[in-house]
């Protein structure tokens, strides 16, 4: 009787230890039943089908095809365009931001996160409204008397590139900022002290300590945008036809394969550059550590 | 602005103004420099002695005056073109550049050439003993090591003013003490004219060729250690360097004597106060002679009672309640004969008169250390 007892309440506390030591892994459970459900499952799903449905040649297809390959092309230098300008926009403003009063960092971010406050479908919508023939932009050039024809400003790769940008801008500001506010604000008067000059304190001691901002702000928006959809069918032309465009035309009209096999590519190229830029980040910081 | 070791120069700092949102936080400051002296700024956060470091550096501009090296006027200057080495308070080293590679960037900023630069950091890296450190990232060395490698990199291009803001404030005090050490021998082997500012006493008093007392804004007074310790000129002084028993009393210069509630003591030979009124006497711990039982009535003498007695090695210490209920200290160094007192012992405190300080007693009315303008001078 007492040895049973003592042996239940032996486990009873190893029991307890266990949960002690390992009862964080259980609020892991809901979000990786989630992901499990709603993520894998599907993924492995579409690489069934994309070599199924009818069978491995949707991948010779999507090979092959001139427009696929367009198409890829495209989405590449769209999101590449787009990641670019975002940087060049976001830079000044994240780095204004970062030494910036509390009061003017908190209105800064407010305007930054403003546009999150409102669907992308509606903004993307208002673009049209603005950048079409008969838009607000064109009428007011117009009456203005500066063009006499309106200009082509919707269906055309500025306006992609006008909406995206306007999107992805807060996930470009918001890593860099991150990155700008953890450089000790003492590094630039130090750098002037030893007698470098603004500029050149910019460039030596900021720039460099910023780039885990420009990393991480650039995959971000590169990776966000190799997937885009609604913008680009929206205000682009067919010229545009970004990848994301292609795979729903394929699945709406064709059936899963090669929107499957579309997808598969996406993910593949997505991963892909992920990799090559998280490898260049390394290797630019192990340049720097490397160079006595 | 590098100059050749021999011509050192020498500073000049007058009439200096500062204030911060209407308040002032350095008033009328006037020191000068002798080339290669080592002259410490001390006072309590917020007296003005950081924001004084700061416009000799550039970071802040001066209302009005005049900072001066060597006659010529730096006050227009900007930073980077004043030549004027600096060590921060967090060392404010560079994280992503190794410790030579930190310690060559005000040589590449100045032109020299790849090579050059790096045998000279080199060479500058081994002065603070560092030479084996020389890849290895700021996060990689420990806080003494980073110091050395921010020392290393402000005087590697010859400055003529090495500044140095606080700079062994984040090292544990075995580690400062070393440090003291090196950065008098570092900066005496390149014979580097240096500011130095600190709130510690002790630093300022092992490091510093002269010091500069502040006290809200104002430099209270200014010389070497001793003068300061033997001869302050005010009661902030001589309670800020040491320890000191303040007894206030009547000056009656007719009978050359200051009387106290229930004592007289005899005016010290230096003293330069004149006229009759209140006045204090300052008596430092150690020229307090201690005796057992009362005394016959005499001059420079006071009578009370042991309250506390603590042994503390080389030196017993005595905290003694005399008749008009203050507390006075006292320190008694072991000599083997001395005699050993208990609390509760009656005692009579005594001293020569020579070496007791007398001063005005008004300003006590206004204790610095509590009524500083705000943080200011600290912030900036």
């Amino acid at each position: 009787m007492t040895a049973a007892r003592e042996t239940g309440a032996r486990s009873a506390t190893r029991a307890a230890r266990f949960a002690a030591r390992h009862g964080w892994l259980l609020v892991l459970l809901p979000g990786g039943l989630f992901l499990l459900i709603f993520f894998c499952y599907p993924l492995v799903t579409m690489a069934v089908r994309s070599l199924t449905d009818p069978g491995p040649q949707n991948y010779t297809e999507v090979a092959t095809s001139p427009v696929f390959r367009q198409v890829l092309v495209t989405t590449l230098k769209t999101a590449g365009l787009t990641t670019l300008v975002c940087l060049a926009l976001a830079y000044p403003y994240a780095y204004r931001m970062s030494r910036a009063s509390a009061r003017t960092t908190t209105v800064m971010m407010a305007l930054v996160l403003l546009p999150f406050w409102s669907s992308l479908l509606v903004r993307t919508f208002s673009w049209t409204v603005l950048l079409q023939d008969t838009g607000l932009i064109n009428k007011m050039l117009m009456a203005l008397g500066v063009v006499d024809q309106p200009l082509q400003l919707i269906r055309t790769s500025l306006g992609v590139e006008v909406g995206m940008v306007h999107i992805l801008l807060p996930y470009m500001v918001l890593p860099l900022y991150t990155a700008m506010r953890r450089i000790d604000p003492m590094l630039v008067p130090a750098a002037q002290s030893l007698g470098a000059r603004p500029s050149r304190a910019f460039a030596r001691v900021t720039v460099p300590l910023s780039m885990p901002g420009v990393y991480a702000g650039a995959v971000l928006v590169f990776v966000l945008s190799l997937g885009f959809y609604v913008t680009p069918s929206l205000l682009g032309g067919p010229k545009n036809t970004m990848l994301g465009e292609v795979i729903a035309t394929q699945v709406t009209r064709f059936g899963f394969g090669i929107g499957s096999a579309l997808g598969m590519v996406l993910l593949v190229v997505t991963l892909v550059t992920l990799g090559a830029l998280t490898l260049l980040g390394r290797a630019g910081s192990l340049a720097r550590e490397r160079t006595p | 602005m590098t100059t050749a070791a021999g011509t050192k120069a020498e500073l000049e700092v007058v009439g200096l103004h500062k204030q911060f949102n209407g308040v002032p936080v350095v008033n009328d400051v006037s020191l000068t420099l002798r080339a290669g002296e080592f002259l410490t700024m001390l006072g309590p956060s917020g007296s003005g002695k950081t924001t004084t470091l700061r416009m000799i550096a550039g970071f802040e501009h001066p209302d009005r005056g005049e900072i001066r090296l060597r006659g010529q006027d730096l006050t227009a200057l900007p930073v980077y073109e004043r030549g004027i080495g600096m060590v921060f308070q967090n060392y404010a080293l560079f994280p992503h550049l190794s410790a030579l590679r930190n310690i060559a960037f005000p040589l590449e900023m100045r032109g020299v050439g790849r090579t050059e630069a790096r045998r000279r950091a080199m060479s500058a890296l081994e002065m603070v003993e560092l030479g084996s450190q020389a890849k290895k990232l700021p996060k990689q060395l420990s806080g003494g090591q980073q110091q050395r490698v921010a020392l290393a990199r402000a005087i590697v291009f010859e400055p003529d003013i090495l500044l140095m803001d606080e700079p062994l404030g984040a090292l544990d005090k075995r580690l400062r003490e070393t440090m003291q050490l090196e950065i008098m021998r570092i900066t005496r082997e390149v014979g580097a004219t240096v500011v130095y500012v600190t709130h510690d006493q002790e630093e300022a008093l092992v490091m510093s060729d002269r010091i500069a007392i502040y006290n809200q804004g104002r430099i209270e007074q200014i010389g070497t250690a001793q003068d300061l310790y033997e001869r302050p000129t005010s009661l902030f002084v001589a309670d800020f360097i040491g320890e000191s028993n303040v007894l206030t009393g009547h000056a009656e210069p007719g009978n050359g004597v200051v009387r106290g509630a229930t004592w007289v003591a005899d005016v010290p030979s230096s003293a330069t106060v004149t006229g009759s009124g209140p006045v204090s006497l300052v008596v430092r711990p150690e020229m307090l002679r201690i005796a057992s039982g009362a005394a016959p009535e005499g001059r420079n003498r006071l009578e009370g009672r042991v309250q506390e007695a603590i042994y503390l090695g080389g030196v017993r210490k005595y905290t003694v309640r005399v008749a008009d209920g203050s507390l006075l200290e006292c320190r008694v160094p072991r000599t083997g004969t001395e005699s050993v007192l208990d609390p509760g012992d009656e005692v009579t405190l005594s001293w020569h008169p020579d070496q007791v300080v007398l001063l005005p007693a008004a300003e006590r009315a206004e204790p610095a250390e509590r009524a500083e303008p705000a943080d200011a001078g600290a912030a900036a």
